[in-house]
C-alpha cells in the first residue's frame, strides 16, 4: 500500500514538472490500475507535505485547491470559455482538506443541541401515556425514545463528520449535509460580518461556531460552521480576513 | 489607523458606564417585579410571613441578577482592529463579532427610557444583514463618549482605501434642516388620533379625558417635533429625533440604495414631502425618513444628496462602485459618461394597448369558465344564470377597471434616465418619486406576462438592495418586494430590449456576447428534469386516486372512478406538457459581466444579474433532486427577487459544480 502510494506520488510529481494537467496525470494513474482512493490519498499525501515544505510543488495544491483552471480575464463581451477542463477534481470527489479540524467534541456538542427538545417531547408523550394507561406502553417508548436518540447520534455524528469548509482561491466553500449534500461558495469580499458564538452547550463543551453573512435578502446563503475550538475559530476568522484584504474592495 | 491603536483599546478609552449594570439590573427585574407584587399582594392575604419570603427571594434575585450583569459589563468588549470593528459580550454564552471596515451601513446614536433615566447612551451599528443589526451595538456609553465613539467611528467607515484615516474629527454640518411648521400639526393629529376617537365614544367623560390628556400629548408632540433635524454631513445624512426617546441616524452617502421622495394624501394638503435615503438595512426603512419637508427643501436637498453621493463616490483613491476593468474604460460607462440632462421617457409606455390584451385575456377566461358553468347547467338550471354573469357583467367590470387604470397611469407615471440614474414617477393622489442609482441596481428583469407576449409588449423592473416596508393587511412587514414605481411598464419588446441595453451600458456592464454558445448548451439541463417536476404532482394525484377508490366503492359507483382517472391522467400530462415547455425554453447564458437567465412558458421572465452584485452562490438539492441525481444551483444578490427567480435548476452534479466554480471565479475577477 505504501509503496503504491509512493509510485503515484513520484509519477504525479515528475509529471507535474513536465508541466502535465492534472486531469491527464489521473486518468494515466488510472490507466495503469491504481484506484480512485489511492490517489485522492496520494494527493492528500502531497499537500500535507507542501504544507511543511511550504515553497515545493505548491503548484499542486494550487491545482487541488482550484479546480476551475485560471483562465485569462476576460474583456467585456468576449465569449467565456467553458471550463471543459473540471473533469475529476470536482468538489464532491476531491480529497478535501478541512481549512481548521473540527473539535473531538464538535459531534457531541451538536447531538446536544437536538437532545432537551427531544427530551421534552419525550417527557410529554411519556407522561401523557402514563397518566392515561396505567404506563402499559412505557417500554414501547423506552424503545422509541432509543431509537430517536440513536437517531440523533447518527445523524449528527455523520453531519459533523461530512462537514466540510475550505478555504478555496476565489471563494469559501462550506458543504454540510447528510443524504443530501448541499454547497455554499461565498466570494470573500461578499462577506458582511463575521460572528463568532458559544451557546450555552458550546460553553460546556468548549466549542465555538463561525457564521459568516453576506447581503443576501434570506439568511439562506450565509454559512454557519459548528464545532471549533477557540483557537481554531480565531485563526479562521484570522484568515478570512486575510483573504478579504486580498480581494479587492466593491462597495455594494 | 496607527493613531487609533496607539491610544489603547476603544473599550479602554470610551469606557462604559457603571451605572450601566444598575440599569441592566432594573430593566430585567421590572417585569419580574410586576408579577411577583401581584402573586405577593394576593399571597399576604394568607399569611404575612409569606411576603416576607417572597421579598426575600426577590433580594436574592436581584443580587443574582446584579452579578451576572456585572460579569457581562466586565466582558463586554470593543475595539478597532486591522479587520474591523470587534464587538465581544456575553457571560454563559458568548458572542463576537467582526464588522468589517467597509461594511457599515448605518451607524446610530439612541437612548431608551431607562437610558435616559441613567444618561446613558447606545451606539448601533449596522451592516447590510440583520443579525448586525440586532447584535452590533456597544450599550451604556456617556455623552459625550458616545460622541466622541460616533464621530471616530464614522470617520473610519467612510475613510478611503489607500487613503490615511481623517485626522481631524468632523462632525459639522454642510447644511441643517428644520422641518416645515405644519409638520408639527400633522404630527399633532396622527398622535392623538386614537385619543379623539376614544373620546368621542365615551362622551362626557371621554371629553373630560380629553381636556386633561391632550394638551400632555401636544405638549410632547411639540417638544419631539421640535428636536428634528435634518443635517447634510460629509460622510452622510445625518436625523436627529426624538426628545423622550433620542435617535441620531446616520447614513453614509456612499450606501444609499435609492433616493424616495414620497407625499401622501395629508401631506399634498399642506404641500409637505417626505424624502427617504435608504441603505441596505432594513432599519433605514424605519428611520432614514426626512419628512414634513417643504417643497422647495426637498428638492434642494435632494440635489444635494445626489451631487454629495457622486462625490463621495468620485473621491480619487475611492474605487468607483463598478470596478471598471481596464480595456473597458473607453467604453461608455458610469463615469466617464458626462453629465447631462436626463432623457425624459426615452421609449413610450403603451399601458392601453398592455389594458387591450390584458382584457382580452380575462374575457377569454370569464368565456371558459362561463362555458363550463353552461355545460353544468344542463344539471342544474340555476348555474345557467350563473354563467351569464361570469360571461357578461364579470369581465365588463374587471375591463372597466382595466382601462381606468391604464388612463390614469398614462397620465401619472413618467420615468427618466439619467447618465447615473433612474427617475421613477407616480403621481396620482400620492406622489412617489424615486432616484435609483446605476451602481446600487443588482438585477434587471425583463418581465413579458402572458397577455403582453402577444401584443409584444414587456415591462423591465430593477431591483436595488433596499427593502420596502410593505404593508400587509394588518402587520406591515419589511421585505425588498418590488413597487409598481421601480418598473418601466409596458413598453415595446424591442424598446425594452433596448433599455435593458441603456441601463446595462450605464451601469458599466456590457451584454454583448451573450447567446453566442450559450451557457445553457455547455452545462444543459438533465432531461429528466421534467419527469422530476411532474412526479410530484403524481404522487399527489396517485394518492387521491387510492383515497377515492373506498369511497366510490363504498357508494357503489365505479363509473367515477374512471372518471377520476382520466381527468387525473389530463391533469398529468399536462403538467407533463408544460414542465416539457418550460424545461425547453429555459435559457441562462454568461458573459464577462452579467449572467441572465429566462424562463417560462406563458410570457417570460429574463434576469439579468451584474456579476458584481452577486453575493453568494448555493448549490442545493431536495429528497426528488436526489433520487434523480439532479441539482439546483441559487444565485443570490441582495434583493429578494433573485432568490425567487436566479437559479438554475435539474443540473448533474458536475455541471452544478463547474457552473458555481465558473461564476465564483469570475466574480473574483471582476472584482
Amino acid at each position: 500500500m505504501a509503496d503504491k502510494l509512493g509510485e503515484i506520488k513520484e509519477y504525479t510529481l515528475s509529471a507535474l514538472k513536465k508541466g502535465l494537467k492534472l486531469e491527464i496525470i489521473v486518468k494515466n494513474l488510472k490507466k495503469e490500475g491504481h484506484k480512485e482512493d489511492e490517489i485522492k490519498q496520494a494527493f492528500r499525501a502531497i499537500l500535507d507535505e507542501k504544507k511543511k515544505m511550504t515553497s515545493a510543488n505548491q503548484h499542486v495544491s494550487q491545482a487541488i485547491s482550484q479546480p476551475a483552471s485560471p483562465q485569462e480575464s476576460p474583456k467585456a463581451g468576449q465569449r467565456v470559455s467553458g471550463p471543459a477542463d473540471i473533469d475529476f477534481l470536482i468538489f464532491a470527489r476531491r480529497p478535501y482538506d478541512n481549512f481548521e479540524k473540527l473539535s473531538p467534541l464538535a459531534s457531541i456538542a451538536y447531538i446536544a443541541t437536538n437532545l432537551p427538545m427531544i427530551a421534552i417531547i419525550l417527557a410529554v408523550i411519556v407522561a401523557f401515556i402514563a397518566l392515561s394507561t396505567k404506563g402499559a406502553y412505557l417500554g414501547l417508548m423506552l424503545l422509541g425514545s432509543g431509537i430517536l436518540l440513536f437517531l440523533d447520534i447518527l445523524y449528527g455524528w455523520l453531519f459533523i463528520s461530512k462537514f466540510v469548509f475550505t478555504l478555496e482561491k476565489n471563494c469559501l466553500l462550506v458543504r454540510k449535509g447528510v443524504i443530501t449534500n448541499s454547497y455554499t461558495l461565498i466570494p470573500y469580499e461578499n462577506i458582511q460580518d463575521v460572528h463568532i458564538v458559544q451557546s450555552l452547550i458550546g460553553r460546556i463543551f468548549r466549542v465555538w461556531s463561525v457564521i459568516i453573512f453576506t447581503a443576501t435578502a434570506t439568511a439562506s446563503g450565509s454559512e454557519l460552521v459548528p464545532g471549533l475550538g477557540k483557537e481554531s475559530a480565531d485563526r479562521f476568522r484570522e484568515k478570512i480576513f486575510l483573504k478579504m484584504k486580498e480581494a479587492k474592495h466593491v462597495t455594494d | 489607523m496607527s493613531q487609533i491603536e496607539a491610544a489603547g483599546t476603544l473599550r479602554e478609552r470610551f469606557p462604559l458606564r457603571t451605572i450601566k449594570i444598575v440599569k441592566k439590573t432594573i430593566g430585567t427585574l421590572i417585569p419580574l417585579f410586576f408579577i411577583a407584587a401581584i402573586v405577593f399582594l394576593a399571597l399576604a392575604f394568607y399569611a404575612v410571613w409569606m411576603l416576607a419570603i417572597g421579598f426575600g427571594v426577590l433580594i436574592v434575585l436581584a443580587l443574582i441578577v446584579y452579578i451576572y450583569q456585572w460579569y457581562y459589563f466586565r466582558n463586554y468588549f470593543y475595539d478597532l482592529t486591522e479587520n474591523g470593528l470587534v464587538i465581544r459580550k456575553g457571560v454563559i454564552s458568548s458572542w463576537s463579532i467582526v464588522l468589517p471596515q467597509h461594511k457599515v451601513q448605518d451607524v446610530y446614536l439612541d437612548q431608551d427610557l431607562l437610558d435616559r433615566i441613567f444618561g446613558l447612551y447606545d451606539l448601533h451599528f449596522s451592516t447590510a444583514t440583520d443579525v448586525s443589526q440586532r447584535e452590533a451595538h456597544i450599550d451604556g456609553l456617556s455623552g459625550a463618549d458616545a460622541n466622541k465613539l460616533r464621530e471616530l467611528l464614522v470617520s473610519w467607515i467612510s475613510q478611503v482605501a489607500g487613503k490615511p484615516a481623517p485626522s481631524a474629527i468632523r462632525e459639522e454640518a454642510l447644511e441643517t434642516m428644520k422641518p416645515d411648521k405644519t409638520g408639527f400639526y400633522i404630527l399633532l393629529f396622527t398622535n392623538s388620533f386614537a385619543l379623539i376617537l376614544i373620546s368621542l365614544f365615551l362622551g362626557m367623560f371621554g371629553i373630560a379625558l380629553c381636556a386633561v390628556v391632550f394638551p400632555i400629548v401636544a405638549a410632547f408632540t411639540y417638544l419631539d417635533f421640535n428636536v428634528i433635524r435634518y443635517e447634510l454631513r460629509r460622510e452622510g445624512v445625518f436625523i436627529r429625533t426624538g426628545y423622550i426617546l433620542p435617535k441620531e441616524s446616520t447614513f453614509l452617502y456612499r450606501n444609499i440604495q435609492d433616493l424616495e421622495e414620497r407625499q401622501g394624501i395629508i401631506d399634498r394638503l399642506f404641500s409637505l414631502r417626505t424624502l427617504t435615503v435608504k441603505t441596505m438595512t432594513t432599519t433605514s426603512v424605519m428611520n432614514a425618513n426626512l419628512a414634513f419637508l417643504s417643497e422647495k427643501d426637498a428638492t434642494s436637498i435632494r440635489q444635494k444628496i445626489l451631487e454629495l453621493k457622486t462625490k463621495s463616490q468620485a473621491e480619487p483613491a475611492a474605487k468607483p462602485a463598478v470596478a471598471i476593468a481596464p480595456e473597458r474604460i473607453a467604453a461608455p460607462s458610469v463615469v466617464v459618461m458626462p453629465a447631462g440632462p436626463g432623457i425624459e421617457r426615452p421609449f413610450v409606455n403603451n399601458f392601453m394597448k398592455a389594458a387591450n390584451f390584458s382584457n382580452l385575456y380575462t374575457f377569454a377566461w370569464c368565456l371558459a369558465i362561463g362555458l363550463l358553468f353552461l355545460l353544468a347547467g344542463i344539471f342544474a338550471p340555476f348555474l345557467l344564470i350563473i354563467a351569464l354573469i361570469i360571461i357578461i357583467p364579470v369581465p365588463v367590470f374587471f375591463c372597466a377597471i382595466a382601462y381606468l387604470r391604464a388612463i390614469i397611469s398614462n397620465a401619472a407615471y413618467s420615468y427618466a434616465i439619467y447618465p447615473d440614474r433612474t427617475m421613477i414617477k407616480y403621481d396620482f393622489i400620492i406622489l412617489n418619486k424615486r432616484e435609483i442609482p446605476f451602481e446600487k441596481v443588482q438585477d434587471i428583469e425583463k418581465h413579458v406576462s402572458f397577455p403582453n407576449s402577444f401584443a409584444k409588449l414587456a415591462s423591465i423592473k430593477f431591483e436595488t438592495g433596499a427593502k420596502e416596508l410593505v404593508s400587509q393587511g394588518k402587520s406591515a412587514r419589511i421585505s425588498s418586494a418590488s413597487l409598481a414605481v421601480e418598473t418601466v411598464p409596458d413598453i415595446n419588446d424591442m424598446d425594452a430590449e433596448s433599455l435593458k441595453k441603456m441601463i446595462a451600458e450605464r451601469m458599466g456592464i456590457s451584454l454583448d456576447g451573450l447567446g453566442i454558445d450559450p451557457l445553457e448548451k455547455r452545462f444543459p439541463l438533465e432531461k429528466i428534469k421534467p419527469i422530476k417536476k411532474t412526479v410530484g404532482l403524481a404522487i399527489i394525484l396517485l394518492g387521491l386516486f387510492f383515497i377515492a377508490i373506498p369511497i366510490t366503492l363504498a357508494i357503489s359507483q365505479p363509473l367515477l372512478l374512471g372518471l377520476l382517472a382520466i381527468i387525473e391522467l389530463v391533469i398529468l400530462s399536462a403538467k407533463f406538457i408544460y414542465e416539457y415547455e418550460y424545461y425547453k425554453k429555459y435559457y441562462y447564458d454568461m458573459n464577462g459581466d452579467v449572467l441572465v437567465i429566462k424562463k417560462g412558458v406563458f410570457g417570460s421572465r429574463e434576469l439579468t444579474v451584474p456579476l458584481t452584485k452577486i453575493q453568494d452562490v448555493f448549490i442545493n438539492r431536495d429528497f426528488l433532486d436526489l433520487i434523480f441525481g439532479l441539482y439546483d444551483v441559487y444565485i443570490s444578490t441582495a434583493t429578494s427577487r433573485s432568490i425567487m427567480n436566479a437559479h438554475i435548476d435539474g443540473v448533474n452534479e458536475k455541471n452544478a459544480e463547474a457552473l458555481a466554480l465558473m461564476l465564483v471565479n469570475r466574480i473574483a475577477e471582476k472584482k
